[in-house]
């Protein structure tokens, strides 16, 4: 569910997977693919929390397969656009009414100051196909049962975290708590997952909170006020213009 | 031979919005080897007039001519510098010594910026003069361990070391004493008559007028005598 | 010449005004050749701290690490016993070297993070060619194990202590995040501003094995016996790896310290300053003799004029007249400007009692500033010395001889 936020935010896609997987695989692939919005128009909310301070973030994001457009409408970064297709980010600044592609470093910052770096929103290769994934208990979580599924990073894959936990509602197929590792076995980042909703048949988690583990009294909540699934998306809505 | 020749020269000094007329309207001659004398109150023209001959200033109308037909009012500032340099000598109401030369070096100085003849031949030329002047042994003073009056013959040397056309003098004896004001006259007149050299010189002291060979009396800047021979009435 | 003669003769006519105005152009010109030694060893010291605590006298490195050298690359990385090396050492007979893997992380203290570089030092070398020993502020030097020495101001910034544990937050070369946890146990206080905010040392092995990276360095160091000896010996060991045709090449510090030489043009900045002021007093003092001069020399400009001299030989007088003014405060400046330096260079001066032990020169260590000889300057500012009086005394010559002679001999 980590994802979800992944994939509102800055549209993270998965698709394709392979049918013949793995037990652990398999649960990893349904959560995503529950998870995953095909074509969908999302109004959403970031609250990042630092120490005593509180940002609010309002956006609206178009959704179309592999590419999404993020609007902030919050008054601080009112105008403030995101563009997403394929492997590539851009973003307008109202301000400086410019467009500016996010590349190297830049892609590691926390996005708009929150826990997640933009790297976190990029990531688009299949998770099973970066991580060994394993089934290591079933557990009751949230008062629902779980999968406790951990992946461990194949070795020369290029993913930024070596070890990731997730916590998997059986029935349900959302992950309801994700736990991100560095190759230290040092806790980086965890994302509990606080209220949850059934739309068209589907669950979906509507709130949830991601904690930068090494600084202390942050965290970013993400809230998904409303869905919109197979929206009216114009023609030209991910073109470069639009930004603009 | 003529060397000299005034033509209706006029000389009008603007003095904030008021016109001075230093000259107004003067015509002479003069001629070669004459010992002129100019004489006249105080502000009757005579330093105007001597500048004016001197090419030291511009008269406001008329012409000067010398050796007859060279005009001055032609010549550009370079061209008067030339022409005073080798032309003309100049002994000032103050000797105007150079006071870090020494009375040789002084003298010297006039024939050094012409670069005509050898050192030695120099330094021959200007002891003869110093000698002739009375100054013989006084060469190395500097002029502040001269007299007044060893000074002012310093001047004359000066003026006279380049055998110019002409000696300018403005009231040559105006800070001597009688004595030495006659000195020096003496070795003007001595020097006029063995050299040849013409001056022309100033005086506004009665005094003085019985050296005149030639002269000339002016008065708010118009001649109103013009006396020689036997006309003075001044006994030699 | 004899115009020449005469204008210098003119300098013993008010002795008193010629010589105040020399010294003034002399205390000018003491004040640039003192402030350039200062300059100079100024720049000594901190080529030499740059030398000691960062560049070393040469390095040697991949060539397409050099490249990107800025970001701390991990690729393009060395091995950690080249055989070249050892081969360089013996055939060059150089003894002191060390190696060192540089890696860009984030430090963090639970609160908040910084960027910073970590720099994986071999404990037992390093200190043979950097000599950070000395500048250890608290504490002790690095040992194995996982301990780090950090700089002063970065430990202040993230409020560590002596026995407190830092985490480096960092990317393997896979691109995964993986952290170190290490006790600092000393803290660092150069005077580079780089150091003590941004660097990070920690034990080679520790930073081998967190990025995945066993028997990799990024760079290999040298210390000669001195720097001068640091471009020979460069070219010789490039002549060697040349020779192996390999991807290896060595660096000397000048070209390492880019930075560095950039400040030395800063030195110069002031040194333009210095000259500025020099041209200031000197044509003020100029300038001022000479319409002095004028003024008491009317009747004689005027007489000059009378007998014949143009107004460019009037000029001339006096503008040898002040080139002889500027040529005396030249030479004495010069004079005890060389004493000045002569004292700075071997006694100096005690910075220490200037800024009460504590300097912002960035120089904490010494506590003597010495200065640096550079005989070009003094070549050059006599010469400045002369040029500028003789500039500054032409518009007022010129508007000395402009005088209507009429007027300036009967001026009174
Ligand atoms: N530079 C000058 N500017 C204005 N008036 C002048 C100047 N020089 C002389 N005069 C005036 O011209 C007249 C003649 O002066 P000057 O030739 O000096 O007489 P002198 O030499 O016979 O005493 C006087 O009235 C004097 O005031
Ligand atoms: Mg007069």
């Amino acid at each position: 569910m980590k994802k979800v936020i992944l994939l509102l935010v800055i549209f993270v896609f998965l698709f394709s997977y392979s049918i013949f997987a793995v037990t652990a695989d398999e649960i990893i692939q349904k959560r995503d693919d529950n998870e995953y919005l095909k074509t969908a128009r999302v109004e959403s909310k970031m609250v990042i929390n630092n120490n005593n301070r509180k940002l609010e973030k309002v956006m609206i994001s178009l959704i179309d397969g592999n590419k999404a457009l993020v609007e902030f409408t919050n008054p601080m970064d009112r105008g403030t656009k995101f563009l997403k297709r394929e492997d590539n980010l851009w973003m307008f600044f109202p301000d400086a009414e410019d467009v500016v592609k996010l590349s190297g470093h830049m892609l590691e910052r926390g996005m708009m100051g929150s826990d997640f770096s933009y790297k976190d929103m990029m990531e688009s290769e299949k998770l099973t196909e970066l991580y060994n994934f394993e089934i290591i208990e079933e557990q009751e979580y949230q008062k629902r049962p779980c999968y406790v599924i951990e992946g461990i990073k194949k070795q020369g894959a290029e993913a930024t975290y070596y070890k990731r936990i997730v916590w998997i509602d059986k029935e349900r197929h959302i992950g309801l708590k994700e736990e991100l590792y560095a190759e230290s076995g040092k806790l980086l980042k965890e994302i509990v997952v606080q209220e949850v909703q059934e739309f068209d048949h589907r669950w979906y988690p509507t709130k949830s909170v991601m904690e930068d583990k090494l600084r202390e009294n942050t965290s970013t909540e993400f809230i998904i006020e409303s869905i919109e699934f197979n929206p009216e998306i114009p023609e030209g809505t991910f073109s470069l213009q639009s930004l603009q | 031979m003529s060397l000299l020749k005034l033509e209706n020269i006029k000389k009008i000094y603007q003095q904030g919005k008021i016109d001075v007329q230093a000259i107004r309207g003067i015509s002479l001659e003069i001629k070669k080897s004459e010992f002129t004398t100019i004489f006249g109150p105080s502000g009757s023209g005579k330093t105007t007039l001597l500048n004016l001959i001197g090419c030291l200033d511009k008269p406001t109308s008329g012409e000067i001519y010398y050796d007859g037909s060279k005009k001055l009012s032609t010549l550009s500032k370079n061209e008067l510098s030339d022409f005073r340099r080798y032309n003309l000598g100049f002994i000032f109401q103050g000797h105007n010594l150079i006071p870090v030369l020494t009375a040789f070096e002084n003298v010297e100085f006039a024939i050094r910026i012409i670069n005509e003849i050898s050192k030695k031949e120099r330094r021959k030329k200007v002891l003869d003069i110093l000698k002739s002047v009375g100054l013989e042994g006084l060469e190395e003073r500097r002029p502040n361990e001269l007299s007044g009056g060893q000074k002012q013959r310093v001047a004359i040397a000066r003026a006279l070391v380049k055998n110019p056309k002409l000696v300018l003098a403005d009231e040559p004896t105006a800070n001597l004493d009688s004595e030495t004001s006659e000195e020096v006259l003496d070795i003007m007149l001595k020097m006029n008559q063995k050299l040849g050299t013409t001056f022309i010189f100033s005086t506004h002291d009665p005094q003085v007028m019985r050296y005149a060979r030639r002269l000339i009396e002016i008065r708010d800047g118009k001649v109103t005598q013009d006396k020689q021979g036997e006309d003075l009435d001044v006994p030699h | 010449m004899f115009l020449t003669k005469m204008a210098l003769k003119n300098l013993a006519r008010n002795k008193k005004r010629t010589i105040i105005t020399a010294l003034v152009i002399s205390l000018g010109i003491v004040i640039f050749l003192v402030s350039d030694s200062l300059i100079v060893g100024m720049e000594e010291i901190s080529i030499d701290n740059n030398i000691n605590l960062l560049t070393s006298h040469l390095q040697i490195m991949d060539k397409n690490y050099w490249d990107n050298k800025e970001e701390l690359p991990l690729n393009n990385l060395l091995d950690d016993n080249l055989l070249v090396v050892n081969q360089i050492k013996e055939e060059l007979d150089i003894e002191k070297s060390t190696k060192r893997l540089y890696f860009p992380a984030n430090i963090n203290n639970g609160r908040e993070e910084y960027p910073i570089s970590v720099i994986g030092v071999e404990v037992n070398t390093d200190s043979e060619v950097f000599k950070l020993e000395q500048y250890l502020l608290e504490g002790q030097s690095l040992k194995n194990g996982n301990n780090a020495v950090i700089g002063k101001k970065l430990a202040n910034l993230m409020g560590f202590e002596l026995g407190e544990y830092i985490t480096l937050l960092f990317k393997t070369k896979e691109g995964t995040f993986n952290t170190i946890e290490a006790e600092l146990v000393g803290t660092l206080d150069t005077s580079h501003p780089e150091i003590n905010e941004y660097h990070v040392y920690i034990p080679l092995q520790d930073a081998q094995n967190a990025l995945g990276l066993d028997g990799k360095v990024s760079r290999y160091f040298f210390r000669l016996e001195g720097k001068e000896e640091s471009i020979p010996v460069t070219n010789e060991i490039n002549s060697i790896l040349n020779r192996k045709s390999s991807n290896i090449k060595a660096y000397n510090w000048e070209k390492l310290s880019e930075d560095i030489l950039a400040m030395t043009r800063q030195g110069n900045i002031e040194n333009l300053i210095m000259l500025i002021v020099i041209i200031i007093l000197a044509a003020v003092g100029v300038i001022n003799i000479v319409i002095l001069s004028v003024l008491e020399r009317l009747e004689e400009i005027g007489m000059m004029k009378a007998l014949g001299l143009k107004m460019r030989e009037i000029v001339y007088i006096f503008v040898i007249e002040s080139a002889g003014i500027g040529l005396l405060g030249s030479a004495v400046g010069i004079i005890i400007g060389f004493i000045g330096v002569y004292l700075l260079t071997n006694i100096g001066i005690d910075v220490g009692s200037i800024t009460g032990g504590e300097t912002t020169f960035g120089i904490p260590i010494i506590d003597r500033l010495y200065g640096g000889w550079r005989p070009n300057a003094f070549i050059f500012i006599f010469f400045f010395g002369i040029i500028t009086s003789v500039l500054a005394s032409i518009l007022p010559a010129r508007w000395g001889a402009k005088k209507d002679p009429v007027k300036a001999i009967y001026h009174k």
